[in-house]
């Protein structure tokens, strides 16, 4: 069996990307609707509301609780956010494997890998890049042998 | 050398360059008109033409630029075991197809791809991949050629065994299987594309003209929006025939080796390679015509065969009952047809029939409160209520007829479950493992005649439902019992 957790890393690439998001919106709001304080700020506050949600409670749940296995015969997720669910999959029905390594990966840790199975599938996001390509290597060589 | 390298780096491995053209949005030929036109009234005066439209042509290369930039990122290669491709923004998404999992590979080329020599290529695994293909590419002919050579290459020198239906088979085909509805939805949507081009001129024309010929043949006094409604039907149903006989013209089917090859099309040409081995279900249709005639249509279940838009998963357009299972011996030589064991009986004819005729019953009932609410429209509610009644029938004598068909069966691993859905019966064969769920159900009726209907869940690329009615409680549970699906609780 082989254990995978989402990398810590991929949590603070997230809080920086949410950071600039809320940066961006509010200065946008600025410039657009300066004569309209009001509305002014329903966007900045429900923005910033969202980003402190989701950076400081969400996101460190979701992490926190999400855990990959990767056993010979299946693979499992236990992951939730607010709803936490778990998820089993059948080596034997994996399709295809799909990879996302995005630009800087090493750094930002945002690696996703989508299992393609007998009418579903299931992603592991957020690994590190070795150990998504680790993943997709080894689930694409059981996929080779699936009929 | 260096353009060689250029030239190299930017093709291979790329799809055809057409492409970049189908990333553009769907109007971005409507643009170019009036730029074209203010060039040409400018007698070509180029610069002229970018002061003065300079942010349309911005535009226009931004999307070009977009599109191209798409294409550019989309990337794939053609192996001996798998096909691997970077898809998506920046073509982030690798993925590996290996050729064990692939079920089918659709490639087809109309006029305008075959005018720049270039295919489309859909290849699909049981993966469900929301609603389209796993994975679909436009490729130019030398990676077309090298991907059917290895598709194909496992049946060289096999023993090829063929099926051409007559052509006469295919008209009767076509006229079967032509649908008013999509018809009419074809027709909707050209017209809407084509009043949002030139205006509603067109179509208020084209009713008025209808409605004046009508009028013009037809002594009795119809309303103009029901002969007009009446003209869209007959030709959504005639356009609907036509695209249905030009897909299905030159259609043959070959089996060699694991690979059944499905070839059709007049102006589009399709070549489908279907691994047998990953054909799910058999499926053949009748309509009440059809069954009269004692003739057949055969589909089949394979992820990504005919799942295109108004596409047909046919194996044998039309063959005779007769001729039925010796083709599919041909076609498909592991395949069996288990007999009924199970089959509805006639004194429970109350409950195929009851549905229908229920649906009949409302219909003058709704027209008379649409009468008391709205009396100035008395005549078209009657015309439209008339109509109406006509399907309904049809549909009660339909259901009358399926039960004398109705029936499961299993038998050497195989299930066959005979049943009729809405307008059409089907007689479904399909391996007893591929079956994941089966319940049984009653409703007050049935629980009163001691009846059941069985719901019965088979899985491929998406899970199924076959809905099998009425058959005595008792001899359903000992059946399933008997194959090792014991359902108490």
């Amino acid at each position: 069996m082989k254990r995978y957790v989402p990398a810590k890393k991929a949590l603070n690439s997230i809080r920086f990307i949410i950071l600039v998001l809320s940066v961006a919106v509010t200065v946008l709001s600025y410039i657009f609707f300066n004569n309209h304080n009001i509305i002014m700020w329903i966007i900045i506050c429900v923005c910033w509301g969202a980003a402190i949600l989701y950076g400081v409670f969400f996101f460190p749940i979701y992490f926190k609780h999400t855990v990959y296995n990767v056993y010979d015969s299946d693979i499992r997720k236990k992951t939730g956010m607010i709803f936490f669910s778990k998820q089993y999959m059948k080596i034997r029905s994996i399709q295809y494997i799909s990879t996302i390594i995005t630009p800087f990966s090493k750094l930002t840790a945002l690696n996703f890998v989508i299992v393609n199975s007998w009418g579903g599938r299931m992603i592991f996001c957020f690994l590190t890049r070795d150990e998504a390509m680790e993943l997709s290597s080894h689930l694409d060589e059981i996929a080779s042998n699936n009929n | 050398m260096l353009e060689n390298h250029l030239f190299s780096y930017l093709f291979k491995s790329r799809q055809h360059p057409i492409k970049i053209f189908t990333y553009t949005t769907s109007g971005f030929w409507l643009l170019l008109i009036p730029l074209a036109r203010k060039l040409y009234r400018l007698s070509f005066d180029v610069a002229e033409w970018f002061r003065g439209d300079w942010l349309d042509i911005l535009i226009i290369s931004l999307i070009l630029g977009f599109a191209f930039l798409r294409w550019f990122f989309i990337t794939f290669s053609i192996d001996t075991d798998s096909i691997k491709t970077g898809t998506g923004y920046f073509g982030l998404i690798k993925s590996k197809f290996n050729y064990n999992n692939i079920c089918s590979v659709t490639c087809s080329q109309g006029p305008f791809y075959r005018f720049f020599g270039c295919y489309k290529v859909c290849i699909d695994t049981n993966a469900d991949f929301m609603r389209g293909h796993d994975l679909t590419l436009t490729l130019k002919k030398s990676d077309f050629k090298h991907l059917t050579n290895i598709l194909k290459e496992k049946n060289i020198g096999k023993v090829k065994y063929s099926y051409t239906p007559k052509k006469v088979h295919l008209i009767i085909f076509s006229f079967l299987f032509s649908s008013t509805l999509s018809g009419v939805i074809l027709l909707s949507t050209l017209m809407i594309q084509v009043s949002r081009i030139i205006g509603r001129q067109l179509e208020q024309k084209y009713l008025t003209i209808v409605n004046d010929r009508i009028q013009n043949f037809l002594t009795i006094n119809l309303p103009p929006i029901a002969v007009a409604a009446a003209s869209v039907i007959v030709i959504g149903w005639l356009y609907s025939f036509a695209v249905n006989l030009l897909r299905h013209w030159n259609f043959t089917t070959v089996r060699q080796g694991e690979s059944i090859i499905i070839k059709s099309g007049f102006i589009t040409n399709r070549e489908s390679v279907i691994m047998r081995n990953k054909i799910y279900s058999v499926d053949l249709r009748q309509n009440f015509f059809m069954r009269m005639f004692q003739i057949c249509s055969v589909n089949i279940d394979c992820a990504g065969y005919g799942k295109g838009k108004r596409q047909i998963a046919v194996l044998l357009p039309v063959t005779t009952n007769r001729e039925v299972h010796n083709s599919l011996k041909i076609l498909m030589p592991d395949h069996i047809t288990p007999h009924n064991k199970l089959k509805s009986r006639f004194r429970d004819f109350i409950g195929f029939t009851t549905p229908p005729f229920l649906l009949g019953l409302s219909i003058p009932i709704l027209a008379y409160i649409l009468w008391r609410i709205f009396p100035e429209w008395l005549v078209i509610i009657r015309f439209v209520a008339f109509i109406a009644e006509i399907p309904v029938f049809w549909l009660f004598v339909v259901k009358f007829a399926s039960i004398f068909t109705t029936g499961v069966g299993f038998n050497e691993g195989y299930a066959v479950l005979n049943y009729c859905k809405l307008y059409q019966f089907h007689k479904v064969t399909i391996p007893i493992d591929q079956i994941t769920r089966i319940d049984y159900y009653q409703t007050i009726i049935q629980k009163w005649s001691k009846n059941c209907s069985l719901r019965i869940y088979t899985y491929s690329e998406k899970v199924k439902c076959h809905k099998v009615k009425n058959f005595p409680l008792k001899q359903a549970q000992t059946m399933l019992e008997n194959q090792g699906y014991h359902m108490e609780v």
